[in-house]
């Protein structure tokens, strides 16, 4: 049995998911200096929630580096094989730990609710959520052009997180500046815990996207059906150059999606034709499935699979 | 857990699978079982009745591409009717439907598998061996 793989080359130079992690571990560091600031003078529970919140994506992030890193790292006669899965491990971590800032954020606000009164130091955290904002925006676009060169577990968790980042500053900062405008209205006394549940939300509703992904991940799991009938099609697509399909197996490693088809081909063929419509079907799965290493066998008829 | 029934039945020189339930990794391979037990080299018109097929995964598809193989030594293709909605998705988006005569009903997939017998050559065909005279 001959096998054939495609596999992206394993760079052990920083790249550019790597960079912008980099750049997000020094924002979310800055950002937290500034949020404690924020918080400090206000009793606003907005602001607590986002120093919470802050936090928890400063771990995130600096775990996702450090992981990055690792997993870049040459492998040495300690440390070979299998560190792909820290990424699935530490996205687990972040969402535990995003969860339970969602939970205290959550508790705060129903107080706050329950017993209203007026925010007060709130200026600083507006200017800080606007500014906030338009930075996260940036680093989104950012995110969604690293994703673009390369597929990553992390990449593509990082890119949901700046956008629901740049989503939930503009709300606080337009609640909070709403109640800094209207004071004298009982209903601005609400804006902040209710500013402060919308971001709850996004931090469960994140928590739950980033280890749901992971977990199944984390499980080595088979592909979902969807993708298996996309590979069927490209085995319909070259139907005629190939006697016999065997065999498809799918699974994930952590990051990674491997699937391996199994053929047999007309033993008349040149090996040269054969190898020619193996690499043309590597091609177009590996091009429907970002991420893929696909691997095409041929099979001798008296093999058994 | 999941079950497929299968039975089989003979009008002329067609053969119509009837198939009921669902057809995915733990029941796929029975169809590949069932038709090598009651399919013979000689047939090449085959109808699959999917009416009451209410899952195909690509598990079965797979088994479905065994059938595919079969008939494509006599360039034949099997015809297929009553698709439900998740049949006819998988078949959509695995592109098998290219492979097979998408029909409404039984009697139009029965017609469409169907040999047209060479018309039978007239007494003046016959006569004069060929085409008839102007």
């Amino acid at each position: 049995m001959t096998h054939t793989s495609s596999r992206s080359p394993s760079a052990h130079a920083p790249n550019s998911g790597e960079s912008s992690l980099r750049l997000a571990v020094l924002f979310c560091g800055i950002d937290v200096c500034l949020n404690s600031y924020a918080a400090y003078g206000s009793n606003s529970v907005t602001i607590t929630g986002a120093l919470f919140r802050e936090l928890a994506d400063f771990i995130a992030m600096l775990s996702a580096f450090t992981t990055v890193r690792a997993v870049r790292r040459a492998p040495n006669e300690r440390f070979a094989y299998g560190v792909g899965k820290l990424e699935n491990l530490v996205s687990v971590g972040t969402a535990l730990l995003m969860a339970g800032c969602g939970i205290s954020i959550l508790f705060q606000a129903l107080e706050a609710i329950k017993h209203p009164r007026p925010t007060e130091g709130t200026l600083p955290g507006i200017m800080l959520f606007a500014g906030s904002a338009l930075v996260c925006l940036w680093l989104w676009q950012r995110n969604q052009r690293a994703l673009r060169d390369q597929h990553s577990a992390i990449s593509q968790s990082q890119a949901h997180i700046w956008f629901a980042k740049a989503l939930v500053d503009a709300l606080m900062a337009t609640a909070l500046l709403l109640a800094l405008r209207f004071p004298e209205h009982r209903w601005s006394a609400y804006l902040d815990p209710v500013a402060s549940l919308m971001g709850v939300a996004f931090l469960f509703h994140g928590a739950w996207a980033m280890a749901s992904s992971s977990v199944q991940d984390l499980l080595d799991a088979t592909l979902e059906e969807t993708t298996k009938l996309r590979i069927m099609r490209h085995m319909v697509e070259h139907f005629a150059d190939y006697e016999h399909l065997y065999h498809i197996r799918t699974r994930r490693s952590g990051p990674r999606v491997y699937v391996e088809v199994f053929l047999r081909f007309d033993p008349e063929l040149r090996i040269g034709d054969v190898a020619h419509t193996i690499n043309r079907l590597r091609s177009a799965i590996g091009a429907s499935i970002p991420g893929a290493d696909v691997t095409v066998c041929p099979v001798e008829p008296s093999a058994a699979i | 857990m999941s079950t497929l029934q299968l039975g089989l039945e003979r009008e002329g020189p067609v053969v119509v699978v009837v198939m009921a339930g669902q057809m995915d990794g733990t029941t796929a391979t029975l169809f590949t079982a069932f038709l090598d037990e009651h399919l013979t080299d000689d047939d090449r018109c085959v109808v699959l009745d999917a009416s009451n097929l209410t899952f195909l995964s690509s598990a079965g598809l797979r088994e479905l591409m065994l059938l595919l193989r079969r008939l494509a030594r006599h360039q034949a293709k099997p015809a297929i009717f009553g698709m439900t909605p998740p049949v006819a998705l998988s078949l959509g988006i695995s592109g098998f439907e290219s492979l097979l005569i998408r029909v409404q009903d039984r009697a139009s997939a029965v017609h469409a598998v169907t040999p047209i017998a060479p018309e039978k050559p007239g007494l003046l065909s016959r006569l004069f061996g060929g085409g008839a005279p102007s």
